[in-house]
């Protein structure tokens, strides 16, 4: 069976996301083992009604992209905020079709939560949350409507 | 009647239980002390997603690390450990968080 739209997009979305390191992104992985690489990590969030147009579905879900790395020299929050800064220019940057291929009507980056290392500890962890609305032909969850 | 602390004093006890280790407070070539060092796995997590991680904490007496602050380190079978805090300061026995 094909992918639904939804499917989709998390599968665009995670393929933008390689861009942020240099090992495979996972998707709904909790772990992998002790490393000083850049760990990442993306999560599919609840999809919900977001409304509805003639003959459309209109429908919003939350993409969680989880980092977590090990601070270097510098201070860990002048990490954190360069890493903010890479993952809006890496996913939803100006360059960037912010479409995914024509299946989100838009995406929005909504909140960056970074934890910094506990005493004895070099862990950086940061949380950003996208919300993105698509839409698909109504009970179709398959097609995108062509506009 | 005597108690277990003073038939164990702390600096036997240590002695006894402790790691070698080079306590260097801030510059070379330090000095040979006891002191205990503990590799503890824990999770860091960032949401759902975590990485395991090796936590490590250096037990010493007070008396055998003067000057002891961020900064000092320890060498441990020849791998160097800063002290990044103390965690607890009972006033006979430190622990530090080391990295």
């Amino acid at each position: 069976m094909a992918d639904t739209i939804r499917e989709r997009i998390i599968q665009a979305f995670v393929q933008r996301a390689a861009k942020l390191t240099n090992v495979p992104v996972k998707r709904v992985e909790r772990s992998t083992a002790e490393s000083k690489q850049r760990f990442v990590s993306v999560w599919d969030l609840a999809d919900q009604d977001a409304g509805s147009a003639f003959g459309q579905d209109k429908r919003q879900f939350g993409m969680g992209l989880e980092v977590i790395w090990q601070q270097t020299a510098t201070n860990p929050s002048i990490e954190a905020n360069a890493l903010m800064g890479e993952i809006t220019t890496v996913m939803i940057g100006s360059t960037t079709d912010k479409t995914f291929g024509g299946l989100v009507n838009s995406i929005r980056l909504t909140s960056s939560s970074p934890n910094y290392p506990d005493d004895g500890s070099n862990a950086i962890t940061l949380t950003v949350i996208f919300t993105i609305n698509y839409t698909t032909l109504a009970g179709d969850p398959y097609t995108a409507p062509a506009y | 009647m005597s108690n277990f602390a003073d038939l164990m004093p702390d600096a036997d006890l240590m002695e006894l239980l402790g790691d070698d280790v080079i306590y260097i407070a801030k510059r070379p070539p330090g000095v040979a002390i006891k002191a205990i060092v503990d590799y503890d796995n824990q999770k860091v997590f960032a949401g759902e997603s975590y990485v395991p991680q090796t936590n490590i904490t250096v037990e010493a007496l007070k008396a055998d690390v003067p000057g002891v602050a961020k900064g000092s380190r320890f060498v441990h079978e020849s791998r160097t450990l800063t002290v990044d805090a103390v965690l607890i300061n009972d006033h006979t026995y430190l622990t530090l968080a080391v990295r």
